[in-house]
């Protein structure tokens, strides 16, 4: 298929639902790159997206669609089945409606959009985690302790999965471009890794993100010297000053020797990075004038543009390919709503009453379209071969919790993209298995809960639509991603009874594709 | 094989056996597959289990957990200092004493015969690093003001690339400790500390300053004193830089980066700058050890060199000065006078004041107070606030007002931690604030102003740990904060289940009697914890608002803000400063004389400043030598300032240990 060579929408992508803009000039030579030149449809490689939200705590029957929607069904196993639908959006007014949540202005959330959306209802964290961050990608050991179970799986921190494809080879067979491996937007910690990424050894540390789009923003816009240096760059010789003291003679703990084997692969990055971004450049770009460490503003408006700015170099970092992975950790949203009180006591810990469940859905409706919703909008522009950026890419919200807050039943997924053809789309799926009283569970408010499969298999998921395979991110003998763990509290949701043991089925098939979701 | 942090069961997890505070849970199953949730996990199917091990009773240290062996890497412990030990709490089977209260006080036992953990190399901090590159600008330049200008915007923006030090959660405080914890290696730090030795060695090298830095050697027209030249800068300026003299070695090493160029060449300077500012050198305490410790396998102790780095970083957060590095050369530091000289001579700059700053501002949190404007437009909250609805300045007057009392009592009128509790003196210099304290602004010079008797008693009163953001105050999170913070106490986990009911104004309701309603529950698992340990520290500060006013009434509002009644608030209570106490108190100044009184504070302080010192958790169980003199330092009539001299003269701080 002939490349289409794009010019009304140069500038149409940086234009988000939140009407912010950036000033960065799309030059005709990064959108003609003759990499991908001649492409067929879905041979670009996914990007990833990656957006969080503290607490959860929406109803189920205001987070989801219509079950109405579920008309195929799938026998998983002989007593667990699970279901999906098409998307079937209502209108009311002038807006877009999927669920009370899932509504936007229809000027923005167009059918095309609709039909680039999944909504996953069913994925489960097995055992009480509560407040943690590290849910969302995969390091179920950023817990707070919150309990006996929470507590037992921080002794295994795992690297979350956005790191994982970072340094995975599959993922990135040419970093030739890359100036960030992974962009990292927001002050709360989402992110984790090895300290020793290259070799998968030492501790498990955070990975510090930026709460400054610009920063952001400068490091993966580098200007090119042209000129030629006059001497090689120092950064071997950095490198040597760390061998001269790991190998020499001298006394060094087990930890120094860690340390400095971590050192150096960082100054291997650092010099993959300085000869890297010749082809990446977008050229001579022009940086924002905005930050969104400006924003902290505790109404919609501010919210929603210091999301749309992180959106915006994300964005613009997938087009000019310097990098392929971007996480945005929001915390609270709070100020979607402009609550004036303590949200996390007084709203998220009382989800179950009527006046903060009103607040938790207004302010998650909010965020849908202002924030979420703002991502996939800047991408659905012509990437190529009739494909947009968003169908090149996988663009995800999580929750931190599910119904519940504290709680990790039906942790809410929704997504855009279709990961290069990776996924099928336009889909309400059900894992829960309906049809068993043993998985059914009855919290303090809102509806029935139902178990389905595992978060862990969500993940999994991910990696393998972003050309990750299981060899690369399994651990312990076990499939999926996350910790193998199985909680057994007898007060709350049947882990047990559902999920029977970490040697089930429901854990030795987590590496499998979820039902519904191949393309 | 994988790293397991130390473990302890519930209950088990606290700090001083004298003291242990109770709220015990159940003790979770060990067995293995019991509960039918062994996960496998690293290891699987070799039966491990995940937090199988570590159950103990109250007060005893806790075992590590066993862990099969992981099939392919290794995961350490999370997030921690790079030295953490990750034993929460683990007891010290110290002697105690009687305080004033006649309880018993605590103390931590120091057998030396015990070896400390192995210390893993440990990085500067961004603020050590960024003065230690300011006081080697400053002596590359011979102390030239107006070129250190020039040199200081070059490497501005390079410098601002490094990431800032954030208080790193550790598993024992995941809502952050202390920035010195902070001991990840970001990407960003070494992509930084290259464009900072790059643009250093730029700026550091240019014709206006290179005769400075170099000699004249390097701008005349001679070439036959260029080798010479190069030579003596590699060991000069080496020496400064990796605060060590080089060995021929390492000289060889420099030159050979500056290579073959034969005539002098800035550049190549430039280069060998560049390489020494990245250098592991530079960027971290680099330690060997010297001679070995009898008695303590595999601990050495510091040399010279070594040991004036630690001092001058400990106290001045930066590199030694010449006089330091004097004593170093000659090995005079190693001379017990000599070093009690230094370490008073260090202790008495200005510097050691910024030190003792960062210490505190990181042990109470102060940056924790959120934002108290973002809230103004909300109707109760405005309701609330009435004549007081707080500008943008207000939350950093509040910081400013505890650190101020800090400095004063640290400093200014040194004092101890008696003091610290019960001082009626108000920092205040933001006219807001005063005006909440009932007083007149202080002007910083003069005697603090006296705060209205019996009102405000003591650091804990402060609006900075009052304060909220919103028109609640939290009694739950000021009593975890005092007794997991100033008493380093360990609370019990939440219940399984516990959903963290929130404390909420109702109608008729005390924010007291809402709490008390939700978490005091009789018969409920909430009401261990909560009405023993918790809720009563909180509770002794409910005659303040959550704008720090003094109220003996707390306003009641209905959601749109309008003012539905008054209701007395009861700052009574039971706090159980030492577990079991029955001693009651009726408000504040009661409350501040019972922790004083406890000697909890000073074991606290000095666990806490261990912390700040080595970058790494405290385990009592093996730093007790390193605790108990601190702690002794600081009691009685000791003084805050003396948690600097009492750390550095401990036989720990001159010792590392490699195994």
């Amino acid at each position: 298929m002939a490349r289409r060579v794009i010019d009304i929408t140069r500038r149409q992508f940086l234009l988000g639902t939140a009407g912010v803009t950036v000033g960065l000039p799309i030059l005709p030579s990064l959108l003609t790159k003759s990499a991908y030149g001649a492409d067929p449809t879905f041979t670009r490689p996914p990007r990833l997206y990656w957006i969080t939200s503290e607490h959860g705590g929406a109803f189920e029957s205001s987070m989801f669609p219509s079950a109405s929607l579920l008309a195929d069904s799938q026998a998983l196993y002989s007593d667990h089945t699970v279901r999906a639908g098409a998307l079937a959006p209502t209108t009311s007014g002038d807006s877009t409606v999927l669920s009370d949540i899932l509504r936007a202005k229809s000027s923005v959330f167009t059918p095309s959009l609709v039909s680039k959306m999944n909504v996953l209802w069913g994925l489960d964290v097995p055992f009480y985690i509560a407040h943690n961050t590290g849910l969302h990608l995969g390091n179920y050991a950023r817990n707070d302790g919150n309990g006996d179970e929470g507590k037992d799986v921080q002794a295994f921190p795992r690297p979350t999965i956005d790191q994982i494809m970072a340094w995975s080879p599959s993922f990135y067979p040419d970093l030739g471009s890359i100036r960030e491996r992974a962009l990292i937007l927001g002050g709360r910690p989402v992110s984790w890794n090895y300290s020793n990424p290259d070799s998968q050894s030492g501790s498990i540390d955070n990975i510090r993100g930026t709460s400054s789009s610009l920063d952001a923003f400068k490091k993966i816009f580098v200007k090119q010297d042209t000129t030629t240096p006059l001497r090689a760059p120092i950064v071997d010789h950095v490198l040597e000053s760390y061998n001269r003291l790991k190998n020499a003679n001298t006394r060094l703990s087990a930890g120094d020797k860690q340390r400095l084997d971590d050192h150096i692969a960082r100054i291997a990055e650092l010099e993959r990075k300085l000869t890297a971004g010749g082809s990446a450049s977008c050229g001579d770009v022009t940086a924002p004038t905005d930050d969104a460490n400006k924003h902290n503003g505790n109404n919609p408006t501010d919210a929603g543009k210091q999301i749309s700015l992180y959106n915006e170099v994300a964005a613009v970092a997938f087009m000019c390919g310097t990098s392929r992975i971007a996480v945005v950790c929001n915390g609270d949203t709070a100020a979607y709503d402009s609550y004036g009180g303590d949200w996390h006591q007084e709203v998220a810990h009382q989800w179950q009453n009527d006046d903060p469940q009103q607040k938790l859905v207004t302010s998650y409706q909010s965020f849908f379209e202002s924030s979420f919703l703002d991502m996939a909008a800047r991408l659905d522009v012509e990437e190529a071969g009739g494909t947009t950026y968003l169908d090149n890419s996988l663009v995800v919200w999580t929750q931190e919790s599910g119904m519940e807050t504290h709680g990790s039943v039906s942790i809410p997924v929704v997504t855009f993209g279709g990961a290069s053809g990776f996924l099928k789309t336009g889909q309400l799926i059900d894992f829960r298995r309906t049809t068993n009283k043993s998985s059914e569970y009855t919290p303090e408010g809102g509806s029935k809960q139902v178990l389905g499969l595992l978060y862990s298999q969500w993940l999994a998921t991910v990696l393998q639509a972003m050309g990750v395979p299981p060899s690369e991110f399994e651990r312990w003998d076990h499939k999926g991603y996350g910790v193998p763990y199985l909680g057994t509290v007898d007060w709350g949701p049947p882990f047990k009874s559902h999920y029977t043991s970490t040697t089930s089925r429901y854990f030795t098939d987590a590496s499998n594709i979820l039902p519904f979701l191949k393309a | 094989m994988v790293s397991r942090p130390l473990r302890l069961g519930r209950g088990a997890g606290v700090a001083i056996a004298a003291l242990a505070v109770g709220c015990v849970g159940k003790i979770s199953d060990p067995t293995p597959g019991a509960s039918g949730s062994t996960p496998g996990g690293p290891g699987s199917g070799s039966g491990a289990t995940m937090g199988s091990g570590a159950t103990s009773s109250s007060g005893g240290a806790g075992t590590a957990g066993t862990s099969g062996k992981g099939s392919s890497g290794s995961s350490g412990q999370s997030s921690g200092g790079n030295n953490a030990s990750g034993g929460s709490g683990a007891s010290s089977s110290g002697g105690t004493a009687v305080g004033g209260n006649g309880q018993a006080v605590p103390s931590f036992a120091c057998d030396d015969g015990v070896a400390p953990p192995a210390e893993s190399l440990r990085r500067l901090t961004m603020t050590e690093y960024k003065n230690t590159v300011a006081d080697l600008v400053s002596f590359a330049l011979g102390g030239d003001s107006a070129s250190i200008k020039t040199v200081t915007t070059a490497i501005a923006s390079a410098l601002a690339s490094l990431p800032d030090d954030v208080r790193q959660a550790v598993p024992q405080d995941l809502h952050g400790s202390f920035r010195r914890l902070d001991q990840t290696l970001q990407q960003a730090h070494v992509d930084g500390a290259y464009q900072v030795g790059t643009a250093l060695g730029a700026a550091l090298t240019q014709a206006s300053v290179i005769g400075k830095v170099v000699g004249d050697c390097a701008t005349d027209s001679s070439s036959s004193n260029d080798d010479a030249c190069l030579d003596t800068f590699v060991r000069g300026f080496g020496a400064r830089a990796l605060r060590h003299p080089l060995s021929d070695d390492d000289v060889s090493f420099y030159k050979s980066v500056y290579g073959s160029t034969a005539a002098a060449d800035p550049a190549a300077y430039a280069d060998v700058i560049g390489v020494m500012l990245s250098s592991p050198e530079a960027l971290y305490f680099v330690e060997h050890g010297d001679q070995a410790v009898s008695g303590q396998k595999g601990v050495y102790e510091l040399s010279a060199y070594e040991l004036a780095s630690r001092l001058s970083y400990q106290l001045w957060q930066t590199a030694p000065d010449d006089e330091l590095i004097a004593a170093a050369d000659d090995g005079s530091l190693l001379d017990e006078s000599v070093y009690q000289a230094e370490v008073e001579r260090l202790i008495a700059d200005p510097r050691s004041k910024a030190t003792l700053a960062e210490f505190f501002a990181d042990w109470v949190k102060v940056q924790d107070l959120p934002a108290l404007d973002a809230k103004n437009q909300d109707a109760v909250f405005k309701a609330f606030a009435g004549g007081d609805l707080p500008d943008a300045s207000l939350r950093q007057a509040m910081i400013d007002d505890v650190l101020g009392l800090f400095d004063y009592h640290t400093w200014t009128k040194p004092s101890g931690v008696a003091d610290l509790l019960t001082t009626e003196l108000s920092f205040a210099k933001n006219d807001r604030l005063a005006l909440i304290y009932g007083v007149d602004a202080w002007n910083g010079k003069d005697d603090p102003p006296s705060l209205p008797a019996g009102e405000r008693p003591g650091l804990l009163t402060r609006a900075l740990f009052l304060s909220t953001g919103s028109p609640n105050t939290r009694p739950i999170m000021k009593g975890v904060f005092i007794r997991k913070t100033i008493l380093c106490d360990e609370i019990g986990d939440p219940p399984a289940g516990a959903n963290a009911m929130p404390p909420k104004l109702e109608p008729g309701m005390t924010t007291r009697e809402s709490v008390e309603a939700i978490t005091e529950m009789q018969g409920t698992i909430c009401a261990g914890c909560h009405k023993a340990q918790i809720n009563p520290l909180g509770f002794a500060t409910e005659d303040f608002d959550s704008l720090g006013r003094f109220r003996t009434e707390q306003q009641l509002f209905d959601d749109t803000g309008k003012k539905t009644g008054t209701k007395a608030v009861d700052t009574s209570s039971v706090p159980e400063v030492n577990e079991g106490d029955p001693t009651a108190v009726s408000g504040a100044s009661e409350l501040m004389t019972l922790i004083q009184q406890s000697g909890k504070v000073e074991a606290c302080l000095a666990r806490n400043f261990f912390r700040f010192t080595y970058a790494r958790w405290d385990d009592p169980t093996k730093d007790g030598c390193a605790l108990e003199p601190v702690r002794q330092a600081i009691s009685g009539n000791g003084k805050l300032q003396d948690l600097l001299a009492a750390t550095v003269r401990t036989n720990a701080f001159h010792r590392r240990a490699f195994e």
